[in-house]
Order: C-alpha cells, then sequence, then structure tokens
C-alpha cells in the first residue's frame, strides 16, 4: 500500500528535452528501487507547446496520476501559469531564471520554496548546449532530495551511455554536478531527504505499450502490420525491430484497412497475427473486423484509445472506444473484447488475447488507453511460468488424410468452432469466405444454412464466456459495503488507490469490480455484484457513460448505477476519485 | 500425378454464358497445370464483385474478402508464409475504384504477389454502373449523359508506380493469356496482369469484337504503334510507349519484366521456416527480453 509518494513535474516547450529528463529521472529512482509512474502531457506537435512530465515516486507500485505537484521545474512562463494551481502547500519550484524574469501571480498556498536558477544560462555558459538545462535541474533535484551518486551514474549510464556514448554520459554527470552545486552553494538549498527506498523486489518498468509488445511476443504472434498513430505508435515500432528477430514478419501497409486486412492474411495462413492502432484506425478496420467474424479469422487488434470523436485528442486519454469496440461493422459479428487496466494485465491480456483469437477464430480487440500505453510503470515482473499457448483446433495432415477428401472448415459443432486447416495443407482445401457460406466454405444463400451458420457463429462467444483464457472480473474493497464502484482500463489502479484514502479516512463503504472484457460480457457476475447494494457507481472516461450503458445492456440493474464521468483528455487520478466517491454516496 | 482443369474446377461458375471471366478461370488452372504447382500450395485472394468469385470456382485454397481488399489480404498471406504461390484477382471497381490505393502501394513493395485485374470496364454484380476503367462517354445507369471522368490507364498507372511486371491479355485467346498468366507467376516480385475480360451482359460496347478490333499481339509492336517501337520487355521506354497508347491500341503480352529487389527478400533468406508453419515453444526467449527492463 503506498504510504508516501512524491510527484515531480517538468514542463517547458515541445522540443525543450521534457521526455528525455523526464525519462532520466524514471531511471535514477528506477535503480534507488522506488515504485514509480509517470503521466506525459503533450501536445500533438513536434515542436512548440507546452509540454510536461510527471514522475511520481512512491513506497510502494503505483499507478496513477497524482493531481498535485511536490516538486515542479518550469522552463517558460506558461508552464508555471499551468501548473501553479497543481502546487500544494510546502511544494518546491524551481524556474529557469533565464528565461523567467517574473514569476507570475503566485497560487495561495503556505511555505512554497521558490528557487530561481539560471538554467539555460549555465547550460550555455558550460556546454554552449542550451539542452543541458534539463540535466542541471536533474542536479538540482538530486541535491535537494539527497541522492546517492552512485543512482544518478547508473540512471545516466542506463538512459545516456548506451545510447550516446562515453562522452555525452560524462558532460551529463557534469551537468548534474553544476546543478547540484548551485543548488548547495548558490540557493543554499534545503535538503529534503526522499522516505527510505522500499527496494521493490523482481520489479521491472516499461510502458503499456511496451508490455503489450511483450505479450504479443511471448503469445507467439509472428505477423504485425499496421500504420503509425498516437498513441499505438510504439507498439509497432518495437515490433519492426523485435520481431524479425525471432522469426516473424512486419510491414507498415498504407492505410489502416490494409493493416488490419494483411494481419487477417496472416492469420488466414496460420501464423499469429495482430495489429495495433487508435480510434481513427479502428474506425476505417470496422468493415475488415467484420470480415473476421464471418470468415472465422484468428486476429489480434490492440486499440491504444486516445479521446475522440474524429482526430480529437490524438496525445490525451478516453475511454471512449468501448462502443465502437463491441459495436462497429455491419452484421451480428462474433469478437471478443478485453481490457487491460495495468501493466501485468497488458501482457497478460495480450498473450491470451491471442489464444482466445485461436481458439474461437474470431477478432480480439485488447483496449488500452493512452495513460497506459505511453506511460512507464514501476511493476512487478511478469508470470512467466503462467503463459499457455493453445492455439485451438487445428487440424492435423493424418486426420486429413483421413477424411478422404470430406474436410468441412466451417463444420457445425457443439461449441461452433470447426477445425481449421491451413494452406499448403494437403486435403484441407477450403475457401474462406465473408460471403455467407455452407460448411464447406463456398456461398451459399440458402436460408436455413444461413441461420445455422449465423447460430454457429455466435455460439463461439458463449463458448468463449466460459474460457480460461477469458480476463475475468477482479473484485476488491470493503466486502461488507453497501456501495458499489465498476470500472475498467486504468481506472482500475486508480480506484484501488482511492479506495486505500478511503481507507485511511475509515470513510471507505465501497466494494469494487473490473470490467475486463465487453464481449462477452459477464453479465451474471455483473448482476450478482450489484445485487445487495444500494448504489453503485461506474467510474470511466468519456462523455455518454460508455461503460454504464453496456451494463445496462446486459443486467438488469439500472436503478442502481450512478456514473462519475471525465472527458478532458486527462486520466482520473485518486485524488479526485476519492473525493467524488464521498460526493456521491 | 498430373492434375487437370477438372481437378482444379469446384462447383459451376455463375457468370453470364459468354462472360470473359470464363476463360480468365480456364487460363489460370492452365498456368497452375504447366508450372506444375500442387494446388494446396496455391492461395486465391478475391475481392468482391463477378470476377473476384474467381476464388469460389477455383479448387485451391482461397480467400474471398471484401470489396478492394484483395491486395492486402494477399500481401498478409504472402508474409505469412511465403512458400505458397499467392494470387490475388479482382475486377476494375474492386481494384481501380475501392482498391486502387492499395494496388499502387503493393507495386512499389513489390511483394512477390500476382494480380490479375479482370478489366471489363463496367460495374456488372451492381448490373451495370460505370467504372474506373470506362470510356469517356459511356451511358450507363449512373453515368446517364455518358462518363465524364478519363478512364485509369492500368498499364501506365502500375509502370508510373514502379512495377516490375505488367501484362495485358485478352479473354478470348485462352492459350496466350495462360501463357502470360504463368509468366506473371513465375516471375519474383509484384506481377500485374490486366484482362480485357468482356462482359456480355452490361457492356454494350467494349464487347469480344470490339476489343478484337482495338488489340495487337505485343511483339508486333513495331508495325502496330505509330513510333514502330520494337518489342523489348526489359526497356522501360518500350513499356511506357506501349502503355501510353493503350487508348489507342491495347495490347496482348508482356510490356516489361525487369528484376527488381523483392519485398522482404533479405528477411526471407534468413529465415527457411515460414512464420505461418513456426511452432510456438520457446517463450524463455521473452523472459530474457523482459529482463532487460528489470533491475539488476
Amino acid at each position: 500500500m503506498i504510504k508516501n509518494s512524491l510527484n515531480i513535474l517538468i514542463g517547458g516547450e515541445a522540443g525543450d528535452g521534457i521526455l528525455s529528463t523526464g525519462e532520466i529521472l524514471c531511471k535514477i529512482f528506477f535503480e534507488m528501487g522506488y515504485g514509480l509512474c509517470t503521466y506525459k502531457n503533450f501536445p500533438s506537435r513536434i515542436r512548440g507547446g507546452h509540454t510536461a512530465y510527471s514522475v511520481r515516486i512512491a513506497d510502494d507500485f503505483c499507478a496513477g496520476r497524482d493531481p498535485e505537484i511536490d516538486i515542479l521545474v518550469v522552463f517558460d512562463s506558461e508552464s508555471f501559469e499551468i501548473h501553479k494551481n497543481e502546487l500544494k502547500d510546502g511544494s518546491v519550484v524551481f524556474y529557469d531564471s533565464s528565461k523567467i524574469k517574473v514569476l507570475g501571480e503566485k497560487p495561495d498556498r503556505k511555505n512554497i520554496m521558490y528557487y530561481a536558477v539560471p538554467f539555460a544560462e549555465l547550460a550555455s555558459a558550460n556546454f554552449q548546449k542550451p539542452m543541458f538545462k534539463n540535466t542541471i535541474a536533474i542536479g538540482c533535484i538530486a541535491s535537494m532530495l539527497n541522492i546517492d551518486n552512485k543512482f544518478i551514474e547508473n540512471g545516466f549510464a542506463k538512459s545516456i551511455k548506451s545510447k550516446k556514448g562515453d562522452d555525452a554520459f560524462d558532460m551529463n554527470l557534469r551537468a548534474c554536478g553544476i546543478g547540484a552545486n548551485y543548488y548547495n552553494d548558490s540557493l543554499k538549498g534545503v535538503k529534503n531527504e526522499l522516505w527510505p527506498s522500499p527496494v521493490l523486489k523482481n520489479a521491472l518498468m516499461m510502458t503499456g505499450n511496451e508490455a503489450i509488445t511483450l505479450g504479443a511476443l511471448t503469445a507467439g504472434c509472428k505477423i504485425a502490420v499496421a500504420y503509425p498513430i498516437s498513441p499505438a505508435t510504439e507498439i509497432f515500432e518495437s515490433m519492426c525491430s523485435l520481431l524479425p528477430k525471432y522469426g516473424g514478419n512486419v510491414m507498415q501497409a498504407e492505410d489502416e484497412i490494409a493493416a488490419l486486412c494483411a494481419a487477417m492474411g496472416g492469420g488466414f495462413a496460420g501464423a499469429r497475427s495482430m495489429t495495433s492502432t487508435s480510434g481513427p484506425g479502428i474506425s476505417l478496420m470496422a468493415e475488415a473486423i467484420g470480415l473476421a467474424g464471418c470468415a472465422e479469422v484468428p486476429v489480434v487488434i490492440i486499440d491504444a484509445q486516445r479521446p475522440g470523436p474524429s482526430t480529437g485528442l490524438p496525445t490525451k486519454t478516453e475511454q471512449g472506444d468501448y462502443y465502437h469496440s463491441i459495436f462497429c461493422s455491419h452484421g451480428d459479428i462474433p469478437r471478443i473484447v478485453i481490457i487491460p487496466g495495468n501493466l501485468k494485465q497488458c501482457f497478460e491480456f495480450t498473450v491470451n488475447a491471442f489464444n482466445l483469437a485461436d481458439i474461437y477464430q474470431c477478432p480480439v480487440i485488447v483496449l488500452s488507453e493512452q495513460a497506459l500505453s505511453q506511460n512507464k510503470f514501476v511493476a512487478p515482473e511478469f508470470d512467466f511460468s503462467a503463459v499457455t499457448i493453445d492455439r485451438g483446433k487445428m487440424i492435423g495432415d493424418n486426420e486429413l488424410e483421413g477424411l478422404n477428401g470430406g474436410y468441412l472448415r466451417y463444420k457445425f459443432t457443439d461449441d461452433g468452432v470447426s477445425p481449421r486447416t491451413i494452406p499448403g495443407q494437403k486435403n484441407g482445401i477450403y475457401l474462406c469466405n465473408g460471403n455467407e457460406h455452407c460448411e464447406s466454405g463456398r456461398i451459399s444463400e440458402d436460408p436455413l444454412n444461413r441461420v445455422k451458420m449465423m447460430d454457429k457463429r455466435q455460439k463461439k462467444i458463449e463458448s468463449a464466456s466460459k474460457s480460461k483464457f477469458l480476463p475475468q472480473p477482479e473484485y476488491f474493497g470493503n466486502e461488507s459495503a453497501e456501495y458499489g464502484v465498476i470500472m475498467a482500463g486504468s481506472n482500475y489502479e486508480t480506484v484501488k488507490e482511492a479506495f486505500s484514502i478511503l481507507d485511511r479516512e475509515g470513510a471507505n463503504v465501497f466494494k469494487a469490480m473490473q470490467i475486463t472484457a465487453l464481449m462477452p460480457f459477464p453479465a451474471e457476475e455483473v448482476s450478482e455484484f450489484c445485487s445487495n447494494l444500494k448504489k453503485v457507481i461506474v467510474i470511466e472516461n468519456n462523455k455518454t457513460a460508455q461503460l454504464s450503458n453496456i451494463i445496462k445492456m446486459n443486467a438488469p440493474v439500472h436503478s442502481k448505477l450512478r456514473s462519475i464521468l471525465k472527458y478532458d483528455g486527462v486520466a482520473l487520478s485518486a485524488k479526485e476519485i476519492a473525493l467524488a466517491l464521498k460526493e456521491v454516496r | 500425378m498430373t492434375i487437370t482443369t477438372k481437378d482444379l474446377s469446384y462447383g459451376k461458375p455463375t457468370w453470364c454464358p459468354g462472360c470473359g471471366h470464363f476463360a480468365v478461370l480456364n487460363a489460370l488452372q492452365r498456368a497452375i497445370i504447366e508450372l506444375g504447382l500442387k494446388k494446396e500450395n496455391i492461395a486465391c485472394v478475391t475481392g468482391i464483385g463477378c470476377s473476384s468469385k474467381l476464388s469460389e470456382y477455383l479448387d485451391t485454397y482461397g480467400y474471398h474478402t471484401i470489396h478492394g481488399r484483395s491486395i492486402p489480404s494477399a500481401a498478409g498471406v504472402k508474409l505469412a508464409n511465403p512458400g505458397l504461390e499467392v494470387i490475388a484477382a479482382g475486377g476494375d471497381g474492386d481494384g481501380f475504384a475501392i482498391g486502387c490505393g492499395h494496388f499502387v502501394h503493393a507495386v512499389r513493395r513489390n511483394i512477390d504477389i500476382t494480380y490479375i485485374l479482370m478489366n471489363n470496364q463496367v460495374y456488372s454484380l451492381t448490373k451495370g454502373q460505370t467504372s474506373p476503367t470506362s470510356d469517356r462517354g459511356f451511358v450507363t445507369k449512373t453515368s446517364p449523359d455518358g462518363a465524364e471522368e478519363t478512364p485509369i490507364n492500368p498499364l501506365l498507372l502500375a509502370l508510373a508506380a514502379g512495377a516490375s511486371f505488367v501484362a495485358s491479355g485478352f479473354s478470348s485467346d485462352v492459350a496466350e493469356l495462360s501463357k502470360i498468366i504463368a509468366a506473371g507467376i513465375r516471375h519474383k516480385g509484384f506481377s500485374f496482369i490486366n484482362v480485357m475480360s468482356p462482359c456480355v451482359t452490361f457492356n454494350k460496347l467494349n464487347t469480344y469484337d470490339w476489343y478484337k478490333r482495338n488489340t495487337y499481339n505485343i511483339e508486333e509492336s513495331e508495325s502496330e504503334l505509330d513510333s514502330g517501337i520494337k518489342y523489348n520487355p526489359k526497356s522501360y521506354e518500350f513499356a511506357m510507349e506501349v502503355a501510353m497508347n493503350f487508348f489507342i491500341r491495347k495490347p496482348v503480352g508482356i510490356l516489361f519484366d525487369v528484376e527488381v529487389p523483392v519485398f522482404k527478400e533479405t528477411w526471407l533468406s534468413q529465415y527457411p521456416v515460414a512464420p505461418a508453419n513456426q511452432q510456438i515453444n520457446d517463450i524463455s526467449q521473452y523472459h530474457k527480453l523482459m529482463k532487460q527492463y528489470c533491475r539488476e
């Protein structure tokens, strides 16, 4: 449980090096053994515009935004104006006095320390390169928090030395020293030592997108085809550099329609295949999702959600694709939609997405979201011993021979799943078809066949609801609570932390349920969860209460549901949720 | 054991009697036989339209996809299993209207698939509307005053995008068409074959007779074209000259056939086992990958 946490926010213009500064801080605190998560707030452009990177350090694993800032570093006036109201009593502010001559109106908080540091001037004077202002700022922070040099060196070694070489490493260390000296000698800064590190064991640090990529690789994904789009791009970038090393193949498609179609070509051919995208891309993919459903082609689609509609806010976060993921494309489509809520689930759900796609021969959509996809988290190492690979009903060559040419790709079965062959298999020839077809796969417009085929395909989703690979809802909170909370995605960790805040205040009268799948939907579980509760608050990041309405579509709990909605592009925080829950109750 | 066209046929085609597509199916089957391919090693990927029903009637592995998407679907099949002969096919609406974007990029990529565009210059499955290859002035239900748009020149488009194999066939000559298709399949890289395949029901302008009057054997270009250019499919200049004259004189034969680096050639040489045929068992290598994200 998190007892102490510290939130450092670095703000400046895009192109100021804010992101890389944040990354270095992450490396340093990770080396020290703290729990950590980041929150990036950056514009959809390369140069100019406000950028902020917050690094939240804690004495346990943590995975949510903190709306309050303990240490604020600003390189321009705009950043101070944007973030000053996030300061609290006792916060510390470092501002670049070479650029900000007079700090704007200060917030009404007690005991805020303001340190004027000519970051840019110090950088130019010592290195002729203004970019070193970032490292000088790290030096100031490190000195204030009394961080041992070995962690700083390790941090720089892992971020700078490995990528940019020894010279850059040395210069950065020197810049860091300049910052530390400035803090000690010129500012006579106060030392404010961090609480002891919990030295978290068996921990890793990565982004949600990295966890998804690792999950896909581990699942044996061999084909990745995608079109670059924020905030999913990193998944495909990593696949491009890694997949060929493990015998797989990649292609950057000309658009998202081609991306999904090509991934499905891979699925039809017999390789585990995927595409990764965000809202605008999955909108384009809608028709092909229907093809995967009708033709029963296994494929995994990662949707890192961003705020829509249309282009919306490409670099911000939202949970607004819930409807689209279960409804998109015409007709009744068998599909599976699952929603990871943290790093561990990003990995595990992605692995199982490939199992589900193979077993139920249908498209599987994994819904991530920008806040989860692009932020770093320190989390326990993933449990590889729990990984199972199940390719479903794939019919062998010998068995095919025994059928004497009687192989039927879309054979009617009890669970709706028909054993499949892959091209190259003798005696397994069939037509994979997006037209309504009979058991052989050839076009059929016979009404009786149509009904049986529709029933067969839908039956698979019923079967999938009992699958051990389908992520099951998670429950936590006060067992005897009278009020409930339902959430999905990254709000899982945030609500957990909100509960610990309420616990400390003795105000936790809630229990919670995390929805991990939208299709098949855990209708009975939701009904059961709500049965003895007075009210159930559904917390989600979208305007129209999509999750709440999907619940209503599936379970008769309408009168109990209330909503907490946020759709400003920013993730919810535990503090906000705790406050809102107290009010709703 | 040799296979026959009968072994490669499935069911009875629903094309209109006299439809040019019968000849394309037959020519493709003959090409497969001539090349000695095993039918289980062929994947025929089609879009939507009369012509895209080709995969319904060819008894090989087939994938009848959605409108305009035969090419990216076929590309995925090839990526996953380079050992397969992948043939994409469809009509002029499928390939040059809704799917035109994919065509250009597949050509650029030079991915090793064969694309047969069955061009009848009209939308037929929807019962007669103007198509991107319809001649100017062509009257249909959606162009009652005659088509107003310049038709796409398939050969010029392919050459402009950097094609390594461009050919033009005609449904009335199955033997010649079969040779062209076989050459296309044999070619390493993206092979584009535009087949003039008349629609006897909805195109009363571009009929068999009309095509016969307007086509010529490409090897006789010297006497057939005003420029008197000599047949040379290794020459871009020759191919461009033939392509530029497409609306005046329609060639039958191979315009262009050159070696260009094939998409993923280097990768292919490194991995003997196709992604589709790899066993998934060693997850320890990914555990090692995870360790890179851990603190020592």
